[in-house]
């Protein structure tokens, strides 16, 4: 599962892998300020750095990043058939690198690291504990609906509109249920509102240099634009 | 221990769940509730947990009344592990999720990581906290969620269904692991083999009424509860 595959790199060890999830989330947010609006040279110089220090695989990372592709192409297409090919490769362009970077983010940092980094960083708990609990219960639910289809094939279904939307309404009762049972579950071991804040690791020396190295980028690539 | 009198609980549909229970528990003791699915067993257990509201009756926990005031206090006498370890295990990380209860009962973070740990190898588990709990196998889940509960040093424990998705090896080491432990055990399960080794104490629950209690061997030809 891809839920998986990105959890168990988020568990590898590596220079960035190392460093503080606020700093890896803001030198991501500069890289893609730069990406977008500036020059793409130096956030390509960025990712090809990044991809062997955070010791990630370059071919599954080079392909998750075309599942934006679907979504800018239809923006792209419209740049083109405007008599601007230019903008439409520059559309691509951006929103693949986009995409690298955010796996690059998920994939070097564990994704409680980065919900609790969010946290630090003022986000609100109720939106980040809510997010966690999508987090964790969404391939239980994909599960379900993989069983639930493998069930329906079984008895010789045929994919129509009216099976479908009776499926989704079971999985929707079953994720209620689910929801229910677990609320009863924090209940029973204490739970008065809030999920305690984990301890995050303190802000390092490294940490500082990579925003400063990724500020850095970001105003290579506004100059160069220019 | 556990005191409950004239237990009485309705479904809002106006089903009739528990119909006058009458029931206790003493320190120490392990009783297994047998009988039909539907028969109310997983409800008594959440209404001792004051997870449900009785409708009527009592229940007493080491002399306190529970009540919805009392609830929260009286929860951490009781540690309750559900059927689907899934709906327990809710956090991100195996660690995380063990340690989630010693917080809520106000414990540092570093207190509240060593009891953490200090559950996990009781359950046997040994490495692999950093993991997310949905890529344990049904064997690790249950261990987890059990340390879980160890973590809060409950007096009771309520099982319910303890040995669904477990293979045979996967109960034996539940067996084991339920076993050495000092507190008083309520479990709720159809396996036969399982509650026999744990259990001395067994009752029927049948339509929502206790109808009969003994040894489990007792209980089970009482009620033809086996296949033959």
């Amino acid at each position: 599962m891809r839920f998986a595959e990105l959890d168990a790199w988020g568990l590898r060890d590596s220079v960035l892998h190392r460093r503080d999830a606020r700093a890896k989330i803001i030198a991501t947010l500069l890289i893609l300020i730069a990406a977008s609006r500036g020059s793409l040279v130096f956030p390509v110089l960025a990712l090809a750095l990044a991809l062997p220090l955070a010791r990630l695989p370059l071919i599954p990372v080079l392909l998750r990043g075309a599942v934006v592709l679907p979504f800018s192409v239809g923006f792209a297409a419209a740049s083109w058939m405007s008599g601007r090919p230019d903008i439409a490769l520059f559309v691509l362009l951006r929103s693949y690198l986009s995409a690298l970077c955010v796996i690059v983010l998920l994939g070097s940092t564990q994704f409680p690291a980065i919900l609790e980094a969010l946290r630090r960083m003022g986000a609100p708990p109720l939106l980040l504990d809510t997010i966690q609990f999508v987090y964790r219960y969404l391939s239980l639910i994909a599960e379900q609906s993989k069983r639930m289809a493998i069930a329906a094939s079984a008895r010789g279904a045929r994919r129509s509109f009216t099976a479908v939307a009776g499926a989704t309404g079971v999985l929707f009762a079953r994720s209620y249920d689910r929801a229910e049972a677990v609320h009863r579950s924090m209940l029973a071991r204490g739970y008065s509102g809030s999920l305690k804040p984990r301890v995050a690791a303190a802000f390092s020396a490294p940490d500082a240099v990579l925003v400063l190295a990724s500020s850095t980028i970001l105003l290579a690539a506004l100059l160069l634009k220019r | 221990m556990i005191e409950v009198r004239g237990l009485r609980y309705a479904y809002p549909d106006g089903a009739v769940a528990l119909d006058g229970i009458d029931f206790h528990l003493n320190e120490g003791e392990t009783v297994v509730l047998l009988g039909a699915n539907g028969s109310g067993k997983t409800t008594f257990v959440l209404c001792l947990a004051g997870l449900l509201q009785a409708s009527s009756g009592l229940i007493a926990i080491n002399g306190i009344e529970l009540t919805k005031s009392t609830a929260p206090e009286l929860r951490r006498e009781l540690g309750l592990v559900f059927q689907d370890a899934d709906d327990q295990l809710f956090l991100p990380t195996v660690l995380e999720d063990v340690m989630f209860g010693p917080l809520n009962h106000g414990l540092s973070r570093a207190d509240a990581e060593r009891v953490a740990r200090e559950s996990l190898a009781r359950t046997g588990v040994r490495a692999g906290y950093d993991r997310p709990p949905y890529h344990l196998s049904a064997g690790e889940k249950r261990r987890v969620a059990i340390a879980g509960v160890l973590a809060m040093n409950p007096k009771v424990l309520l099982l319910d269904e303890p040995t669904t998705y477990l293979d045979p090896p996967g109960q034996r080491d539940l067996v084991t692991i339920l076993a050495s432990l000092p507190q008083a055990k309520l479990l709720v399960t159809h396996d036969i083999h399982f509650a026999s080794a744990l259990g001395a104490r067994a009752v029927f629950f049948d339509q929502g009424r206790i109808v009969g209690a003994g040894t489990v061997a007792e209980v089970v030809e009482r009620f033809t509860w086996n296949l033959r």
